[in-house]
Parts: structure tokens; sequence; C-alpha cells
């Protein structure tokens, strides 16, 4: 009888097991090394697109960052804007975050400018919506302010009418 | 008897507990760069698109990585889950017999009418 509790408490009480795996820093080669000499995708880096600063210390400055295939999307029209803006060209420089390395740099003229204008006023009239930071929207009024033709003023006009904001965060 | 037999149970019980080696393969790469970066421009609408690639000295090793499978065992005896397993059986047991009572002592049976 003194036995019953005692196998009552054996059959209700049970043991847990934990199992998990801990990653060591420990290897061992089963191979021999391969060394290849290709060319790979600057693949997932943040890098920095900014242009030239300006006297008054204006400059345009943009996080962006590539795919997994190396591959990233540059907005021109900031840059062209400031060129035309303060009528003269503007250099354009992406760096690599970390070490700081440029890995591509360009000059944007005037004549160039007025493409990368076309170029969104096109994308405007066919409904895109244009996002722009407010410094650069300043920049779009006063080039439409001082623009001088009528047709390239329309052109400006229609980014204008398509611009959206876009905040200090995006 | 049956109190040793416990005692020895729950005393025993981590010692179930082991550590097993297992060898994953994986490939361990080290680049090292050879050419600055090329970028390669494309219009993509409005935009302009660049494709970003580098020359590098890729560095590929076969390797085995250990990780270890801890097995660890222990008593969860506690008396809230003692308690809840006791008074549920003991539950289940009043149910059943109050089903029995209400249905052969109180319900008159009338089979034989």
């Amino acid at each position: 009888m003194n036995k019953c509790p005692l196998l009552l408490i054996l059959l209700l009480t049970g043991c847990a097991t934990s199992v998990w795996t801990e990653t060591t820093e420990t290897t061992r080669p089963v191979g021999q090394p391969r060394e290849v000499i290709e060319d790979r995708p600057l693949a997932n880096r943040y890098l920095e697109l900014r242009t030239s600063e300006e006297a008054d210390g204006f400059y345009c400055a943009e996080t962006v960052n590539t795919d997994d295939r190396g591959r990233v999307n540059l907005d021109l029209l900031p840059a062209a804007l400031q060129c035309l803006h303060y009528r003269h060209d503007v250099q354009i420089e992406l760096r690599a975050f970390g070490d700081n390395e440029v890995v591509y740099q360009r000059t944007m003229t005037a004549d160039a400018a007025r493409d990368v204008v076309r170029e969104w006023a096109v994308q405007a009239k066919l409904g895109a919506e244009i996002p722009m930071r407010q410094a650069s929207m300043k920049l779009l009024e006063f080039v439409i302010e001082a623009a001088p033709e009528r047709e390239f003023r329309e052109l400006l006009d229609a980014i204008r009418e398509r611009a959206k904001l876009r905040l200090d965060w995006e | 008897m049956m109190l040793a037999l416990y005692s020895a149970l729950v005393l025993t019980l981590p010692a179930c507990g082991g550590v097993e080696e297992i060898w994953v393969p994986e490939t361990v790469v080290e680049e090292e760069p050879v050419e600055p970066v090329r970028a390669t421009e494309t219009k993509a609408g409005a935009h302009t698109q660049l494709t970003l690639t580098r020359k590098v000295r890729a560095r590929e090793t076969a390797v085995e990585r250990l990780h270890l499978r801890h097995t660890e065992s222990s008593s969860d005896m506690s008396f809230d889950n003692f308690g809840l397993v006791f008074f549920s059986v003991l539950g289940g047991i009043l149910t059943v017999g109050l089903y029995f009572a209400v249905a052969f002592l109180l319900v008159p049976a009338d089979d034989d009418e």
C-alpha cells in the first residue's frame, strides 16, 4: 500500500530532453584549394552618389545600394538641375561606403543635363511620379523661372506637375 | 525499494545527456581584388543603370566544420505539472464514475417494460 504514492509520482512525472547544436570554429580541409580569377558583381553594397559642392555649400547626396547582380539605378535629375541652375559642369561621384573607393564618376554637362530633363519629362507625361528631395524641388523652381526657352520650360513644368516630395528618411 | 529506484532515476537523468560530433561540409571563399571596380552604364528609362563588377582572385577551399550536437535530459517534475496531471486523471475518473452513477443508479431502468 505504501508503494502506491511512489508509483503514482513515478508515473505522473517525466523528464525533459533538450537538444541544441553548437557551431564551432574548428574546421578540417577535405580537398585541394581552388583558385580562380574572375569578374564578380559588387553585390549588396551601399554607395553614396554625390555631386560636387558649390560655393554656397550646395551639393546633392543620395545613398543607393547594388542588388545581387551588382546593379544600381542612379537618378541624375538632381545633378542635372544643379548643373542648369549654377550654369557650369557638375562632377558626379559614386563612392563605396567603408573603403571610400570611387567606383564611378562622370561629368554632367549642360547638354547632358538637358537630355536628363527631357527623359524625365517624357516619364512625367506618361504619368510616372517623379520623386524629388526638397532641395531639388527648389532648384527646379529656380530653373523654371530662369529658363529662356518656352519649349524647355514646358518640359520642366511637366516634371513639376508630377513631382512627389521624398522625405529625408526615404 | 521504489524510492531508491526513483531517486536513482532522477539522479542519473543528467547523465543521459551527451555530445555528438558532426562534421558538416562547407566551402570557405576568400576574395582578393585584383583590379579596381568597373562600371558598365546602361539606360533604364530615365534612370541610368550601372552594373558594378570587379576582377577578384577567389580561393575556394572545401572544408568540414565541426558542429557539436548536445543532448541533455533532466527531471521536469514540479508541483504545478504534477498537480495538473493528477487532478486531470482524478477529474476523468470522477466524470466517468458520475456518468455511470447517473445512468444506472439514479435513472430507473425501463428496459423490461
